[in-house]
């Protein structure tokens, strides 16, 4: 479970201006949730997500995992968190480009400790056959397209059978075929009883969410999952400009 | 399971020019600190064996003639120098002087048909009070050399075709060489007082130009001290009781040269620390730029659980291979080129050079391969720490 208590993020553009792209948001995510952050450009979204990853610190609040505060963590218990209870989806290619799908699938093994570390070779077989791409086993990124990245990346982000799954615009430049192919995965995992935290300026992803929360100026709020926004909704969401 | 290793070595190969250009700067670096030792160290090798050859504690030669001695000594460049016997006994008396030999030297003539080899510097030594030549037959030949024979320096052999070697009109037998020594002495043909005296007898009749040795004449006075003798003193004695002679202590010989050389060789180290430094901020800057462009790439590396200090790690390992490949690549050509053109080196070099025993050329090969990974190593190290200094997510916005 991932708690949010009065976290506030802010950057420093020069040495009187700052922005705060998070603003005291407290939250809770149970396990087991499929939650949806939406929200335009620049709206904080993805500053939010990488503070419950811990990829980012806050600058006042405090951000538990399990009950642990990140805060109170070194570099190493905090990269061990992140390999063995999260998994990611960037939103920008992510998979290394020096290495094969295959190896970049089984990657993230190697930092699990040594005892839980069994070859995982078999678990990267399945997960990319999961994803439909088990015929790329040992094409480089450069030969793959961008919804076959980006499924790599997510067969990638379970290798480790993480207890969250924090995606950032997982479906974006993908075209409506394979956006419901990533989304069909994502309910799929999300059934097996993995967390999904997944922030997104496409609000026809919402449904797929058991809560979602629209993201504006720093600030929080929740919005209706039962159904596809309707056009004033979609209009007073829609990235301005 | 997938290792750093293979990481590290699939990240070199992504990279294939930029890493391509360090491994060359660094190659390039490492031939070049080989180069400058081996010539450091194979000059001052070839000097101390070949003075070790000389086996006298005091060499004494006429006044005025100290660099033409030395330079035929050196680099086998002939001289005819000369002095009279007696000053032989005179040096003999000086108190501390346990041994005295002398040592005469001539030059076979330049393009004569009468002489096999041009310009061919001739040591004559006296077998009746010899102790510089005598011993190193004895070792080699097992005996001391004969009438009619003659021993070489290493470079000596037979023409091709020939059974002898001609001299003067004269025929003469290579009883064996000596090992290189790096100096003149390698190219330098031994024989004893009675063969040159017979060479000369022949070459009234024989050679182009009659072969002339003074009946009193000598070049040089080789000197043994007494074990209880101070060297020095003996030397100060020679130079004030002996007229028209000057002593050089074995150590001090070929000094000019030892200066010249010196100045050479602190200018080749002085270029190679400029183009050193240089190399590291180079090679910095060029990992610098590469860490910048894998700032994302790093971050991601973090975000699935690798802990700052593995991707420190990482990007360090990279440079220690290129290091290691590129150091070791350099150092075995830079070896090869020196072994095959030592002698064309150090004949356009002026300086004696003797090629170093395997175990040292591995020890010198080894340290330069060592700070090659140092180099890269701490020019790596700042741009790593830099980079991975950032928080994974400040490092993923571009």
């Amino acid at each position: 479970m991932i708690t949010l208590r009065q976290v506030t993020r802010r950057y420093r553009l020069d040495e009187e201006t700052y922005i705060e792209p998070v603003k005291n948001i407290s939250l809770e995510i149970p396990q087991g949730e499929f939650m949806i952050i939406i929200g335009r450009s620049g709206s904080g979204k993805t500053t939010l997500l990488n503070l419950m990853a811990g990829l980012i610190k806050p600058n006042s609040g405090e951000v538990l995992v399990d009950g642990i505060s990140l805060q109170g963590m070194n570099d190493r218990q905090l990269s061990l968190l992140r390999g063995k209870k999260m998994g990611f989806v960037f939103q920008f290619p992510s998979l290394l480009p020096s290495l094969n799908v295959i190896d970049n699938v089984c990657f993230p093994r190697r930092f699990l400790p040594r005892q839980e570390r069994k070859d995982p070779l078999e678990d990267a077989v399945r997960l990319l056959e999961m994803v439909g791409l088990g015929e790329k086993l040992y094409s480089y990124p450069r030969q793959l397209s961008a919804g076959e990245q980006k499924r790599a990346v997510i067969a990638r982000s379970l290798i480790n059978e993480p207890q969250i799954l924090l995606t950032d615009e997982p479906t974006s430049d993908l075209d409506e075929k394979t956006e419901q192919e990533i989304m069909g995965l994502m309910r799929d995992i999300h059934a097996k009883g993995v967390s999904i935290v997944m922030v997104t300026h496409n609000l026809q992803l919402i449904p797929y969410a058991g809560r979602a929360f629209k993201m504006e100026q720093g600030i929080l709020s929740k919005v209706s999952t039962s159904r596809v926004p309707d056009a004033e909704q979609l209009f007073e969401l829609l990235p301005a400009g | 399971m997938l290792n750093t290793l293979k990481v590290a070595f699939n990240n070199i190969k992504g990279s294939g020019f930029r890493n391509l250009a360090i491994f060359l700067c660094v190659m390039g670096l490492s031939a070049f600190l080989l180069c400058t030792t081996l010539m450091i160290k194979g000059a001052e090798r070839s000097l101390n064996v070949g003075i070790d050859r000389l086996g006298a504690d005091i060499l004494v030669v006429p006044t005025g003639a100290e660099s033409r001695v030395e330079t035929a000594l050196l680099m086998g460049k002939p001289t005819t120098v000369w002095m009279d016997r007696s000053k032989m006994t005179e040096i003999a008396a000086i108190p501390g002087v346990e041994k005295v030999t002398p040592q005469v030297y001539l030059q076979s003539l330049y393009g004569a048909s009468c002489c096999s080899v041009s310009e061919m510097f001739l040591m004559v030594y006296d077998p009746a009070t010899d102790f510089v030549v005598t011993p190193w037959l004895i070792k080699t030949l097992g005996r001391p050399l004969q009438k009619g024979e003659v021993f070489g320096g290493c470079y000596i052999f037979v023409p091709p075709g020939m059974k002898s070697i001609q001299l003067f009109g004269s025929e003469v037998t290579l009883k064996g060489n000596l090992e290189a020594t790096g100096t003149g002495l390698d190219q330098t043909m031994f024989m004893t007082k009675d063969t040159a005296l017979m060479l000369a007898e022949n070459s009234i009749t024989s050679a182009e130009q009659p072969l002339q040795i003074p009946e009193e004449g000598i070049s040089t006075v080789m000197v043994k001290v007494a074990p209880e003798a101070d060297r020095h003193q003996v030397t100060l004695d020679i130079l004030s009781r002996v007229v028209g002679v000057t002593p050089i202590e074995s150590p001090n010989l070929f000094g000019v040269y030892r200066n010249q050389m010196n100045g050479l060789l602190w200018g080749f180290f002085a270029i190679m620390i400029v183009i050193w430094a240089l190399a590291i901020f180079l090679i910095g800057l060029v990992f610098s730029m590469a860490a910048n462009e894998r700032r994302r790439e790093i971050a991601v590396l973090r975000a699935v659980g690798a802990t700052r200090a593995y991707a420190v790690k990482t990007i360090l390992l990279e440079a220690a291979l290129i290091a290691v490949g590129a150091s070791v690549l350099g150092t075995f050509l830079a070896a090869q080129g020196m072994f095959i053109f030592k002698d064309m080196l150090a004949g356009s070099l002026g300086m004696p050079f003797l090629f170093p025993s395997w175990i040292n050329l591995v020890g010198y090969a080894a340290g330069g391969v060592l700070l090659s990974l140092l180099t890269v190593s701490l020019a790596a190290f700042l741009p790593a720490i830099r980079i991975t200094g950032y928080e994974p997510a400040m490092a993923m916005r571009e």
